[in-house]
């Protein structure tokens, strides 16, 4: 069984950097790169750009700065514009086109190339050349150790922004979730019970509508009858408007909860009851079922202890896409229902072209997603031992 | 024994009338047969008629889906009006907030949600379809590489792998959005391709055609594709509705198809703002794409029953 875990770890690693290489990737594609954000003043000079630019290494090779970006820079030299740079020790490789000309080191830290500390710019692991100098490392940790940097917006620690909102999406997520299984399930089942049934063909039918519909616009129907005509329930919002000192308990704001949780439930309800229909439906041809029956146990409990305890076990594959289906829908709810969670912080900063927000909202999602579908396949092993050994 | 078996079911066979058809045309039997597909087809046909046709539409009732007129706002459903040069105007399903027509808008705005649908699904499915072939045949290092882009693309979820790329094309235009949404759409069809393709690929005619030398190109096209037809068709159909679905998400979130140029999700962007003047603002945009994606799902369903060897007449 470690083994097998250990396994699906190291399967889940090159798709890792995959995620952050395509994020990279889109991200230096934007118009302009980020020293074109950052030097939008229009009285700024060329040279003062270049500087900027050099600054944040933008001139790098692409792999130079996606390293940079991926581990940080805190473990290698940060000045370096003069001198000859090099990559990781390889001795006189020019990795950067406009810095090579110039002689001298500036002293102002542009950390445009890779230098392990403890290594002067020639590779070297002393500092008696001429014109060596020390240089101090960077202060970035690097998006691995959980370093997205700055807002360019908020000009704040993205992470610590990301921390604020977490609480809400998971909040929201969960509830959705547990929606989603306690009426998909039991839905799924009677379907298959009764099979042919109005019952099957009610839900059938249902499932298609709710996979039909958008739900954004579900959304603003259900606010519009339950929230502006009726009054029953909050137009949006996570908690009452007035607030002393923190957020109340859950117990206090759950009608904030019901709308938007109902909304991002209504795509696992319906995948959830056809799913589990379909496995039902799978169990109930099993000979078990047979002999369980004709020993003449009664029928709930053939249904249920021989039954639905079966069915239910190929539905642990099914934590990974739910958590990316349901991340999706959290941008889309959140936004409607003016919850204050990543989705929406995602929708915002795409929105203000926040590009260190939009990475760390995408990244987490996706690392979210990788350990969703990590942990339902350990689960499904777990449960189903001939998983283990193919 | 066996002649006995075989006169047998030959007899049997006569009666029915599969004998002696290919599997497309039972399926266009069946299809014909099958009255909720026919009539999701025909709303559906319905839909993108009137909504190619808005010009000739707009002209009949006298109205513009582009002209604002600030004294007819929020005008209700069924209402007249006059337009500044004196004509008068019928608002079928009333003005917005703006005091454009609002069929007008909805039809032109269709237009636009169904050519992006379809033609990022075409383009998907292209993707996808060739991708799916290639791997599937081929296997290997081609393989290892697309599922290792699949496993990417799909752990990143899916609204955010689109908003990530409307953050960096803050300009699209609906061209734009077909690529997007075409070139990020395909992973679910190479899988489903490549799957079928594992297995037609050990048939006997495949062999065969090898063994005789056929090249793989060939052996792709007029061997394996024309098999994939019901695969390719229904994918179509669900894809169609998935991506304007998506788009709409898009849109509504102000980041797909951008104002002035109507789609059904841009036009609910700010429907909060109408809950007390004008419902029907509300209503009619999220209905369009509701009917849109409910027929496009029961045609693909229909299809894939109608194409199932195994189901009975």
């Amino acid at each position: 069984m470690i083994k097998y875990t250990l396994r699906r770890i190291l399967q889940a690693i090159p798709t890792f950097f995959g995620i952050t290489l395509f994020s990279y990737l889109l991200m230096t594609a934007a118009p302009g790169g980020p020293e074109a954000a950052l030097t939008f003043d229009p009285r700024i000079t060329p040279q003062q750009r270049e500087r900027e630019a050099a600054r944040l290494g933008v001139n790098d090779p692409f792999i130079v700065q996606y390293l940079r970006w991926l581990t940080g820079n805190d473990w290698m030299r940060w000045d370096t514009d003069g001198g000859t740079p090099t990559i990781l020790g390889l001795e006189g490789t020019p990795v950067s086109n406009t810095l090579t000309t110039r002689d001298l080191p500036d002293g102002i830290a542009d950390g445009s190339v890779l230098i392990p500390l403890g290594l002067d710019a020639n590779g070297d692991g002393d500092y008696d050349d001429p014109g060596d100098q020390i240089y101090p490392p960077g202060n970035r940790y690097g998006i691995i150790r959980g370093d997205f940097g700055r807002s360019f917006f908020y000009n704040r620690p993205v992470m610590s922004m990301i921390g604020e909102r977490v609480a809400a999406t998971l909040e929201l997520g969960i509830a959705a979730l547990v929606t989603g299984l306690i009426i998909g399930v039991p839905v799924g089942i009677l379907a298959a019970v009764r099979r042919g049934g109005w019952f099957d063909n009610l839900t059938r039918i249902l499932a298609v509508i709710f996979n039909a519909i958008p739900i954004f616009w579900l959304a603003l129907i259900l606010i519009l009858i339950f929230g502006a005509r009726l009054g029953w329930l909050p137009m949006a919002g996570r908690t009452p408007r007035v607030l002393e000192g923190g957020i109340p308990p859950i117990y206090e704001r759950i009608q904030y909860l019901i709308l938007p949780t109902f909304v991002l439930a209504t795509g696992a309800i319906a995948v959830y009851s056809r799913y589990m229909r379909a496995s039902m439906l799978d169990v109930i041809s099993q000979d078990y079922m047979r002999t369980a029956k004709s020993k003449g146990l009664a029928s709930r409990a053939v249904w249920f202890r021989h039954g639905a305890r079966n069915a239910l076990i190929p539905l642990a594959t099914f934590l990974g896409p739910a958590i990316t289906s349901l991340l999706s829908g959290a941008a889309i709810t959140e936004t409607v229902f003016g919850w204050p969670g990543l989705g929406r912080f995602g929708v915002e900063a795409v929105t203000a072209q926040d590009f260190p927000v939009v990475m760390a909202v995408v990244i987490i999602g996706a690392v979210a997603t990788l350990l969703g579908y990590m942990l339902s396949d350990v689960m499904y092993a777990l449960i189903d031992p001939r998983i283990r050994f193919d | 024994m066996a002649t006995q078996t075989q006169v047998a079911k030959l007899k049997v066979q006569r009666g029915n009338k599969d004998v002696g058809q290919s599997l497309t045309r039972m399926a266009i039997r069946r299809l014909r047969k099958d009255t909720l597909t026919l009539i999701a087809l025909f709303i559906l046909a319905t839909l993108a008629i009137a909504s190619f046709g808005a010009p000739v539409i707009s002209r009949a009732l006298n109205v513009d889906f582009r002209t604002n007129n600030l004294d007819r706002t929020f005008a209700q459903i069924g209402s007249v009006g006059t337009n500044r040069d004196g004509t008068t105007a019928i608002h079928l399903l009333g003005t917005d907030d703006l005091g454009r027509d609002h069929l007008s808008r909805l039809l032109y705005a269709g237009q636009v949600s169904l050519r992006v649908g379809f033609l990022a699904a075409i383009l998907a499915l292209g993707i996808g379809v060739s991708l799916g072939i290639i791997t599937g045949y081929y296997g290997g290092i081609i393989d290892d590489i697309v599922n290792w882009v699949i496993a990417t693309l799909t752990s990143i979820p899916s609204l955010f792998l689109l908003l990530i790329v409307a953050a960096i094309l803050p300009s699209a235009g609906p061209e734009t959005l077909i690529l997007v949404l075409g070139f990020l759409g395909w992973t679910g069809t190479t899988r489903l391709v490549r799957g079928e393709t594992l297995s037609l690929r050990e048939r006997e005619y495949v062999i065969s055609a090898r063994a005789v030398g056929a090249s793989p190109l060939r052996i792709m096209f007029t061997h394996i594709l024309p098999n994939l037809f019901s695969v390719i068709v229904v994918t179509l159909a669900l894809d169609i509705g998935g991506l304007i679905l998506a788009e709409a998400g898009l849109s509504y979130l102000g980041l797909g198809i951008k104002p002035p140029t109507p789609s059904w999700g841009n036009m609910l962007s700010n429907a909060q703002d109408f809950f007390v003047r004008g419902i029907h603002l509300v209503i009619f945009p999220g209905l369009m794409i509701f009917i849109t994606v409910l027929c496009l799902y029961v045609i693909g369903d229909g299809i894939r029953d109608a194409f199932d060897p195994t189901a009975k007449d």
